[in-house]
Parts: C-alpha cells; sequence; structure tokens
C-alpha cells in the first residue's frame, strides 16, 4: 500500500532502491555501498563511495522531519569519520581513502528555511540537501530528485569575511549620508554617471562562496614529507629470490649473517 | 619547476653561511691576493647553484657552528643506529657536513662497527663521556671544526644513550636543543614515544623535539601516527612537535644494514631510499634554517 510520507512508496525499501535508481543517473560518481546501514543509532538509507573515496551518508527525510533528519546526517559524518580507516582495511576493494572527509545528501519533498540555513555554515559539499518527489509515469512510480541551493534568500544573512570587505565597494551599496552629501553632483538614487552600472545579480562575484570557501576547515596534519605515493612503490619487481640463494642482491654478500636477534626498542 | 620551498630554498640560505675557503693555492697562502682570485668570482666550470654557493657571506652567521642533533638510541638499538647512520650519509650526498658523535662504549658494540666505508661515509667520533653534557661537548667542538671548513652547513648527530638523557642534570645539557625520536605506527611505539617526549619536556622545557615515523608502507599510515602523536603533544604538554618523514621498513633495509652498506648506495631506487633522501633532506633543511637564528 502507498504511503503518503514514502513519496507513494509501499515501503523504506522500495524508496531506497528507486533512490538508488535515481541518485545513479544524476551522480555518476558516487558507487551504492550499501543500503539500510546502521549507523550511530539510526540506520542510513544509503552508504556511497564517492569519486575522491569519500563516504557519503544518504538519507530520506519524510516531509516536516528534514531537521531531525539533517542533525542524523551530521552525526552520520563523525560517526564515518572514526570507521574510515577500519573500512579501508576491512574492504580495500571499495576504494575508500581515509583522508578526505565524509559527506551527507539528504533528501526531503521540501527543506525548511532552518535546514538551509543550517547547512549553509557548513564547508561546500559537505552535506546536500536535495528535493525528492514521488511521481507517477506511465503507471510506474517514479522519483524526481533535484539538488537544493542551501544559501536562503533572505537578506538576513551574516556576512562572510570577505563579503563584508568587498560589500562598501560595491556601487549599489547604500553610503552613509554623509558620503553622499559630500558629492552633491550625485544623483540621490541610482548609479552614480562616472561608475559603471551595477551588473546584475547573477553576473556579481559571488562573495558569499568565496568566504565559504575561506571558512573550510584547514587540514590539522602536521606531518611533513616530500614523497608522493608512487615513490614508495618498488620501482621494479623482479623475480622472486629463490631459497637457494638467499640474498638475490649481489651488494651482500652470500654468507651475510642473518637478521634474527636484532632487537630495537621504542623512541 | 619547482616542486616545493626547499627547492629554491638554497637561493636564499648560502648567504648567511661562512664563508667560502679559497679554492687557489696562492689565495691560501696571500689572502689579500688579486681581486680574479676572491671567492665572489667563481669559476666559469661551476654551475650557477655553486656559484651561488660560493658568494661572500655575513660575519654574523659565519660564527655560528653546525647543528647538533641528538637521537636517543638504546645500545642494542640497531636498525635505529642504522638508520641514522644513513640519515647522515643522505645529509653528506646532500652537501652537508656531517659526523657522529657516540661514546667511547660503543667502540666495542655492534651499533656502528659494521658499516662499509664510503665517499660519504661520516666521521664517527668515539668520546670518553660519562653523561651527555660531556657527549654534547665534544659535539661542540665537532661542529666548530667541521665549520670553519664547509660552506653548506651539516649536522653532527649525537648518539644520546636513554639511560644518561634522563639522568642528566638539565643545567649540564644546554646544548641539548634538537632531539629526534623514532616511532611506528604501533600504537604501543605511539605511547612509548609520547612518555619519552614527556619526560624530556619535563626536564629539558624548550626543547625541539621531532619525529619520524618509521616501519610503515603508505604515507596515510605516517600521517596519522605522527598526527595522533602530535596532538597528545599538544594537547597534554603544549608541545609542536616537528614532523620528519617517514621511514619504510622493507627489505632494502635490512639487508643494506646485514651488509654494512648504505641504503641509498646498495638500493637507490628503493622506497626505503627514496624515504631516507626525504628525511635527510627535511633534517639539512631544519639544520640550515637554524642557522637563519
Amino acid at each position: 500500500m502507498a504511503e503518503p510520507s514514502l513519496e507513494g512508496y509501499g515501503d523504506r525499501a522500495d524508496l531506497r532502491r528507486a533512490l538508488a535508481v535515481e541518485i545513479a543517473a544524476v551522480r555518476s560518481d558516487l558507487r551504492l555501498v550499501a543500503e539500510g546501514f546502521l549507523g550511530e543509532e539510526s540506520v542510513m538509507d544509503g552508504l556511497a563511495v564517492g569519486s575522491e573515496g569519500e563516504l557519503v551518508s544518504i538519507r530520506f527525510a519524510k516531509p516536516a522531519d528534514d531537521r531531525a533528519t539533517l542533525t542524523r546526517a551530521l552525526a552520520d559524518l563523525t560517526w564515518l569519520r572514526a570507521r574510515r580507516k577500519d573500512w579501508l582495511k576491512l574492504a580495500p576493494g571499495l576504494g575508500i581513502d581515509p583522508s578526505v572527509e565524509p559527506r551527507a545528501m539528504v533528501f526531503c519533498r521540501s527543506f525548511s528555511v532552518e535546514s538551509r540555513a543550517a547547512v549553509d555554515n557548513l564547508p561546500d559539499h559537505t552535506v546536500e540537501l536535495w528535493q525528492c518527489r514521488g511521481i507517477d509515469l506511465a503507471g510506474q512510480r517514479r522519483l524526481l530528485i533535484e539538488p537544493v541551493d542551501a544559501r536562503p534568500a533572505s537578506p538576513t544573512r551574516r556576512p562572510g569575511p570577505v563579503e563584508a570587505a568587498v560589500a562598501p565597494r560595491c556601487p549599489e551599496t547604500p553610503r552613509p549620508p554623509e558620503t553622499r552629501a559630500s558629492t552633491p553632483s550625485a544623483p540621490a538614487s541610482g548609479p552614480r554617471p562616472d561608475r559603471p552600472v551595477a551588473p546584475a545579480a547573477a553576473e556579481r562575484p559571488d562573495h558569499t562562496r568565496i568566504a565559504r570557501r575561506l571558512a573550510d576547515p584547514p587540514s590539522g596534519s602536521t606531518f611533513r614529507t616530500g614523497l608522493r605515493p608512487a615513490d614508495l612503490t618498488p620501482a621494479h619487481a623482479g623475480p622472486a629470490p629463490t631459497p637457494a640463494r638467499p640474498h638475490a642482491d649481489p651488494a651482500i654478500p652470500v654468507d651475510a649473517p642473518p637478521l634474527r636477534g636484532h632487537r630495537t626498542e621504542a623512541g | 619547476m619547482p616542486r616545493d620551498l626547499s627547492d629554491v630554498l638554497h637561493f636564499f640560505l648560502p648567504e648567511l653561511e661562512s664563508p667560502p675557503e679559497p679554492r687557489d693555492t696562492s689565495t691560501r697562502r696571500f689572502p689579500h691576493a688579486g681581486p680574479a682570485a676572491t671567492p665572489s668570482a667563481p669559476s666559469t666550470t661551476e654551475s650557477p647553484r655553486e656559484a651561488l654557493l660560493d658568494r661572500p657571506t655575513t660575519a654574523a652567521a659565519a660564527r655560528r657552528p653546525l647543528s647538533i642533533l641528538g637521537v636517543p638510541l638504546g645500545e642494542r638499538d640497531l636498525v635505529h643506529a642504522a638508520l641514522t647512520w644513513n640519515l647522515a650519509v643522505e645529509t653528506a650526498r646532500q652537501g652537508g657536513a656531517v659526523a657522529i658523535v657516540v661514546p667511547e662504549s660503543d667502540r666495542d658494540s655492534a651499533l656502528w662497527s659494521a658499516h662499509a666505508p664510503g665517499p660519504h661515509t661520516p666521521e664517527i667520533l668515539f668520546c670518553p663521556a660519562r653523561h651527555a653534557a660531556d657527549l654534547y661537548a665534544a659535539a661542540g667542538e665537532r661542529a666548530e671544526t667541521l665549520r670553519r671548513s664547509t660552506r653548506r652547513g651539516g649536522i653532527v648527530f649525537v648518539r644520546l644513550p636513554p639511560e644518561w638523557l634522563e639522568a642528566s642534570p638539565a643545567a649540564a645539557t644546554d646544548a641539548m636543543r634538537w632531539i629526534l625520536l623514532f616511532t611506528s605506527p604501533r600504537r604501543e611505539d605511539g605511547s612509548a614515544t609520547f612518555e619519552r617526549v614527556r619526560r624530556l619536556v619535563e626536564q629539558r622545557p624548550g626543547l625541539e623535539i621531532g619525529v619520524t615515523v618509521r616501519g610503515v608502507a603508505r604515507i596515510e599510515e605516517a600521517r596519522d601516527a605522527f598526527d595522533e602523536l602530535a596532538r597528545r603533544c599538544h594537547e597534554r604538554l603544549g608541545l609542536a612537535l616537528a614532523s620528519y618523514g617517514l621511514l619504510t621498513d622493507d627489505l632494502d633495509v635490512y639487508r643494506a644494514i646485514a651488509a654494512g652498506r648504505a641504503i641509498g648506495s646498495t638500493h637507490p631506487r628503493s622506497p626505503a631510499a627514496r624515504a631516507l633522501v626525504d628525511v635527510a633532506r627535511l633534517l639539512y633543511e631544519d639544520a640550515r634554517s637554524r642557522l637563519l637564528g
């Protein structure tokens, strides 16, 4: 029986399968590796591995349940982060890169302003919001999914450092009264004739994006190396030494002492 | 194309190093010879880098001796001693002046006896020391001597018996400022290294401690191990741990150790050799940076 809160699918499993099909269609870089995966306390609808080896939690939210689901998705990031290395050992074939931060995708019919505003504080692509709607198409139930811009249209958003620094230079930015009074030739409203006309909103540089990029958490690692992963792979794989000639290297005498008994001390 | 800062660092460092020794025989006999023999006029056969390295330097920096790096090594710590010796070889190969100062008691041990001579074999000085201060006094003298004969800086490695390190009064070892520790990704080694760092910092605040992670196969493995140790040191001790890269633990290392040869000579293209070159580069760059004050 179809359930409205599950976008018309009979049960959660049907919905997950449909979601997997649609995600595979629009995000071919994601590889879904599990459905119904138990996280910290609740079940993720899907678990995927991204193109950079990052783990991606996928959650579906019933209408008006997006806030709670978003909280669970954020908890998934912490839970997944702690298990990346273990999973790499358990399943090296999945292509997990433990150095890449996990991400989350939340699907819902509609997201509240609070959910969007909350996601707007996170670094780009950490949590993606996707609108999700079930429709009947030629007698078959389908899901329509579409990414949601987390940036709220409300002007009450706090400006980022770059945005704040650049804003006074923008021609359309209201000036203080004393500044206007000092330029009597300028009209009371509209752009000054000696300045270029302000570009349309869509053409303006997106300082918000720049500010958010600057807010991305820097890598906390102070580890130093000039090596690349390829440097740690043998340059040439020669034949395995035969038991009759244990020291294949001509620089080492055949009667070189064995390595047993070498004791190392920590530190 | 330059890969990182280290590729261009030599353009800046030589100006602060010691003045070059005159090459011409007549210049050695008569220091005030004609302008054609001055060090600032490099020969045409030199590379641009050689020419830069031969430029005259400031007198202030010329008074600075070589950096002294203390490496705590137990008397049976053959592998770490061999790695230290190989780091000295690689530092010498990169142009640095090196020496290894060890206690006289090491003369009869297997720590340094099996190394075959070679073009970059470091000098090993057996010092009749009874505590760490004696070792550092000998190392300081050697650093001063090497300073006069080198234009590119270098490192004097000091083998510190762990028991001396913990027994010596702090006042007697003021020269001890820079320490290198080896650790591994194993949890117990990380804990042991942290304990050693804690004791060192408690006894000698202000010590600069660096760590090389050995026995790894992947960079991420070393990074995780170092980050965990660095986090603990920062949170519990307020210490900023320096990273000196990683060393692999493959068969080539043990083959070279068994043969008493430098790993970079016997297996120059092996991951172990590449890692040694990288760690030596980090140490050498830091040693030269320390000359800047």
